[in-house]
């Protein structure tokens, strides 16, 4: 299923990248993979296979302990995302999180 | 195209010392992960919070989180991070001091400071790192291993119950408690966001991976993708927790803010008022 964002690139770092494929556990949409060959470091690095289905969540680049790895997207595209946001997503994500604060005092996107 | 040979992330260019990275982590500790919830709090508090913040942690893997930062910190003496941040505090009431521990700063060496710290009710922030053992030294028991696990030093499986930290801050008065994992990740943020704002003694304990030894020995998971499954399918929110029974919250960590309260006064006020008293008498 291609994706309604157009990422650029997911940039992961020669340097930086340990191996341990956190980012692939992340990702809800199988855009990563282990490469086949090791680099300078003897680490297989993970590199975006299915990049048209990336929709920049972010959750591999947050989950990265080494701060190896990068979602980048347009500058306009990147406009595109934060306008949509502000307009559409916050205030839903704001009436939902109201509305189960009422119900109960706890986290409210962690139900069972 | 950015060149992956010498590529630096935006948040890491802007917060950290990169010359010294990568991480003397190994790979995939959660450490990484905290690191990253402390900066992105950050990023949304604004720069002035993040020029007044001071740094304090003591020794353990933890200790050496804040030190990738390029802020000022102080790489303290073992359990006594809370006592050299206090003595910051008193004497700069207007820095953020925030202080990341580990199993033994806070609860094993330096227990009696943590209590302490609580009851003066100072406005200090502590970030603490638990792992469910003492990982630096080679997997030894701490205070928060989990009954019956076995680790270097209980081959026979821990015959002690770990602390339950929040109850035991609650008792002895601290005002902001959380506890998360690092799967928890935006509510993780989102805490450390109020507890930098939030005046008074403010824990937050954040469960994370150690592949190395807690996955190994405790959870037999070595893979730091099945830990983070382990934290997802292991965590309950506060909330569904309340109408469970003990036996089955047994082995679970219970995530949530566990309490935010402003009725009681922070101790550099109390500090403030007493200078003021003493000068008004002795003249």
């Amino acid at each position: 299923m291609a994706s309604p964002v157009k990422v650029q690139q997911i940039a992961v770092s020669d340097k930086l990248c340990k191996g341990c494929y956190l980012c692939i556990w992340a990702c809800p949409w199988d855009v990563l993979e282990i490469s086949e060959e090791r680099n300078w470091r003897g680490v297989k690095k993970p590199y975006a296979a299915r990049i048209d289905q990336c929709r920049a969540c972010r959750l591999c680049e947050w989950y990265c302990p080494d701060f190896a790895l990068q979602v980048i997207v347009d500058e306009k595209e990147e406009k595109v995302l934060l306008e949509v946001e502000e307009n559409y997503e916050k205030p839903w994500l704001e009436r939902v999180r109201k509305r189960d604060e009422v119900v109960r005092k706890g986290v409210w996107w962690l139900e069972d | 195209m950015l060149p992956e040979a010498e590529f630096e992330h935006v948040l890491a260019k802007k917060y950290m010392r990169t010359e010294i990275m990568p991480h003397a982590f190994c790979p995939g500790c959660g450490l990484g992960i905290i690191e990253r919830m402390i900066l992105m709090a950050f990023e949304e508090l604004g720069q002035e919070e993040w020029d007044r913040t001071v740094f304090v942690s003591g020794i353990g893997c933890s200790g050496w989180t804040p030190l990738y930062f390029r802020r000022d910190a102080a790489h303290t003496l073992h359990g006594r991070a809370l006592a050299f941040a206090t003595a910051l505090k008193a004497s700069r009431p207007d820095l953020n001091v925030i202080v990341v521990m580990g199993d033994g700063d806070s609860m094993g060496i330096g227990g009696n400071h943590l209590i302490h710290a609580a009851r003066r009710n100072i406005g200090i922030t502590a970030i603490i790192a638990t792992n469910m053992l003492y990982s630096l030294t080679g997997g030894q028991m701490s205070p928060t291993t989990p009954e019956g696990a076995k680790t270097n030093t209980t081959p026979y499986g821990n015959i002690e119950p770990n602390f339950d930290l929040m109850e035991l801050l609650k008792a002895a008065g601290a005002t902001y408690l959380a506890r998360w994992t690092t799967y928890h990740f935006i509510q993780a943020k989102n805490s450390i966001k109020k507890a930098v704002k939030h005046k008074g003694f403010a824990a937050i304990e954040i469960v994370f991976q150690c592949p190395t030894y807690a996955g190994r020995y405790i959870l037999n998971r070595p893979d730091p993708r099945d830990m983070m499954q382990w934290f997802k399918e292991n965590s309950i929110p506060l909330g569904v927790a309340k109408n469970k029974s003990p036996e089955e919250l047994r082995g679970k960590i219970i995530v949530g803010e566990y309490l935010h309260r402003t009725d009681r006064k922070e101790y550099t006020e109390r500090l403030r008022e007493l200078e003021e008293r003493a000068k008004g008498k002795g003249r």
